[in-house]
């Protein structure tokens, strides 16, 4: 009787070192904070997804065991600081992953450098945020990197002259705005109309008047969904004589397109990745993101979720590199795999500076053409020619 | 008749047990930084909770704006912090004094007018202040927002270092602190002649003018009292969270969430709205969102519904306070 439990216990833990739940390496421990609930929850489930992605593949890849903790910050930023009092505080996550919003990953990043702990976010572009020098601060993307995919192809792709810029009062679209016309000034392309608006405001004429009597070769709307529409449907009325119509983002997008019909067309648009703009080098790990994000969440990944995935996979890389070279995880070591970090991605070239802000990030420009995305800028990402000088509103 | 109305424990009393709870609370929490850092927000929002109550609880006049006061404390500090270099300790006295400015922009006009209108009135300044603070953006940043606010400096006593930067719990005595100074504040303008003028204009202004009461001025005493403490409270949390925009200072949870706090934990007691806070704060985190990650805050319109309905005085409310026909002052 003896020798049979001996036995069937030699056989269980057999069974248990064998089975594909043993892990080459002690567990990675990977917090995320992101908001489920509230104003930003879309964004921050989205994000979400695209780090569980990540983390089976790498789990699948490395043989390595991820316990994921995700918590909801609420899209308020005192929560978002006292998630990461969870996550770092209490958990003792290896590192952070998440944050969505600079008035969310502001408090949060500070958190996470208190308890010297790794912070990788992917949805704040204020540049204060990395002006603070924080050891512990990345971001894959940043205001002046989108700034410059419209600067850029305005001067380069379209050759306007001209430009009229009107910008939601909120905080991305004020800083964004800014940012395209100190960009657009320096390459010699005046900005005679920069003008802003509240949220909420349907009556755009006043303002499309002033682009009209300046004599602009482009408008530039740095705003969201409805500033959109409010500004085409009055530009249609003026039949106002512009060249081309640059949104910021949320412009193009299938959405959009079934919303506006034939008013979508010619527009252009900001983004950092949709399905098809990655550098020839990364359309393999593209393609194989969609479909397994495809297979695992029964829907097409959004950019979000695209940076989520990217976070969660070179955060998880940079841990393991640093556990492999230290012995154990440690933050240094995976600061130091990620300063160390210079890849080709679907979203373009991914290194970071010494602030942790992105040294290659440009946003890609597309045109909406017969409903369809295509890029036009940067040359690296484009997929078709322009359509200049062209409005929804009849071509110019 | 005399036992049922009877006060279980008299207002000193409750003050000391909630008192001590607090104060005990982060030993019963082990020094969790997590739940420390929820509490100093629960600790906030009742201090923000007992000056509201001040107004409508005690003088009766019902605000739907303090976040135009709390916001006007944390832009003070914050502005006069990171631009003119004051130190973060004045920037919560200037909050305060600032606070209570603003409430005298409004209360004067508004003090005419009666019932939900001076509510309203008071909702609109906090929108007013809102637009204002994302406008005036050489002094607020607009919608960007001020970030990297100092926290408050570490103090010194003797060979003891109290730090506010890395520590939760510091913080948490510190609001701790502000709360109690603000209840005091409150228990012993109660107890004065000023108290008895400010029961009488909850009870009808009319008849209060008819004994002597100056209406006006006991209106704008507790108006101004409440929107100093509350901007006290404003300029802590700019120093807490160490960011501020609009949205953020402004927002109507600083409106709202007094008043659901002061009515789950009943409005005559003046300790009632603290306890309120700490309580919901306790059943969300503790209860709601164990079961309920992300749906969680639908148990606080149900539950208010439930305390609405079945306890219209709060937990406290008939057990704090009140004294049968013997007792006297």
């Amino acid at each position: 009787m003896k020798a049979k439990t001996i036995v069937a216990l030699f056989v269980v833990f057999a069974v248990a070192a064998w089975s594909p739940g043993a892990w080459a390496q002690g567990p990675i421990k990977l917090g995320v904070q992101a908001p489920q609930t509230g104003a930003l929850a879309k964004h921050g489930q989205e994000q979400v997804k695209g780090i569980r992605l990540a983390v089976d593949e790498f789990q699948k890849k490395h043989n390595v065991q991820v316990d994921l903790k995700v918590y909801d910050d609420e899209s308020d930023a005192q929560k978002a600081a006292a998630s990461i009092e969870k996550l770092a505080g209490v958990d003792k996550v290896h590192a952070v992953v998440g944050g969505y919003g600079s008035h969310l990953v502001g408090p949060a990043s500070e958190a996470a450098e208190r308890y010297d702990t790794p912070y990788f976010t992917t949805g704040a572009v204020d540049r204060k945020l990395s002006a603070k020098k924080l050891k512990n601060f990345f971001r894959l993307n940043h205001m002046p990197g989108y700034a410059a995919a419209q600067s850029g192809a305005i001067k380069e792709a379209l050759g306007a002259k001209k430009v009229g810029i009107l910008y939601n009062s909120l905080s991305a679209t004020a800083e964004i705005a800014q940012e395209v016309k100190d960009q657009l000034t320096a390459k010699g392309v005046e900005v005679p109309v920069f003008e802003k608006f509240e949220k909420g405001t349907t009556n755009f004429k006043p303002l499309l008047l002033k682009v009209k009597d300046a004599g602009c070769d482009a408008l530039l709307v740095e705003g969201y969904f409805p500033d959109y529409v409010g500004t085409i449907k009055d530009a249609k009325i003026l039949n106002l004589p512009v060249k081309a119509y640059v949104g910021a983002w949320g412009i193009g997008t299938p959405e959009f397109v079934r919303e506006l019909g034939p008013m979508s067309e010619y527009v252009y648009g900001t983004s950092i990745w949709e399905m098809g703009t990655a550098p020839k080098e990364a359309k393999e790990e593209e393609a194989a993101m969609v479909a397994a994000y495809k297979e695992k969440f029964k829907e097409e990944p959004s950019y979000i979720a695209m940076l989520g995935y990217l976070s969660g996979k070179y955060m998880l890389e940079a841990i393991l590199k640093g556990g492999k070279a230290s012995g154990s995880y440690s933050p240094e070591k995976t600061r130091e795999a990620l300063r160390s970090l210079d890849v080709m991605s679907p979203m373009g070239r991914i290194a970071f500076d010494e602030k942790g802000d992105p040294k290659y990030f440009t946003a890609a420009l597309f045109q909406t053409q017969k409903g369809a995305q295509v890029v036009i800028f940067p040359t690296d990402r484009k997929m078709g020619e322009v359509v200049y000088p062209a409005v929804p509103w009849g071509a110019k | 008749m005399g036992n049922l109305t009877r006060a279980f424990v008299s207002e000193r009393t409750a003050g000391c047990i909630v008192t001590g709870f607090v104060l005990a609370l982060p030993f019963l929490l082990s020094f969790n930084p997590y739940y420390t850092s929820v509490f100093v927000s629960a600790l906030i929002l009742g201090a923000v909770a007992i000056a509201w109550n001040l107004l409508a609880g005690v003088c009766g006049q019902v605000s739907f704006g303090h976040a135009a006061f709390f916001g006007i404390g944390a832009y003070t500090s914050a502005v006069l912090v990171t631009k003119w270099g004051f130190s973060p300790y004045l920037g919560l006295v200037a909050g305060g004094v600032f606070g209570g400015l603003g409430s005298l922009i409004i209360g004067i006009p508004a003090f005419r007018l009666r019932g939900p209108y001076f509510a309203l009135a008071i909702l609109g300044f906090a929108e007013v202040m809102k637009l204002l603070a994302l406008n005036l953006t050489w002094l607020t940043e607009g919608s960007l927002g001020i970030m990297n606010i100092a926290p408050l400096p570490p103090l010194e006593v003797g060979s003891l270092k109290i730090d506010f930067y890395a520590s939760r719990t510091t913080n948490y005595y510190v609001v701790a602190l502000l709360m109690f100074a603000v209840y005091l504040v409150v228990y012993f303008l109660r107890r004065s002649n000023l108290g008895l003028a400010m029961s009488a204009v909850h009870g009808d202004d009319e008849t209060a003018a008819g004994i002597g009461v100056n209406v006006f001025r006991t209106k704008a005493i507790a108006l101004t009292v409440s929107a100093t403490c509350t901007g006290v409270m404003g300029a802590f949390y700019a120093h807490y969270v160490r960011f501020l925009s609009p949205d953020t200072a402004f927002d109507g949870y600083w409106s709202v969430m007094p008043i659901v706090a002061s009515l789950f934990g009943g409005m005559s007691a003046l300790i009632g709205p603290m306890a309120g806070a700490l309580v919901i704060t306790g059943l969300d985190e503790f209860v709601f969102k164990r079961f309920f990650e992300t749906g969680h805050k639908l148990f606080f319109g149900l539950l208010l519904a439930v305390v609405i309905v079945w306890a219209p005085t709060g937990l406290l409310g008939n057990r704090v306070g009140k004294r049968s026909e013997g007792d006297k002052r």
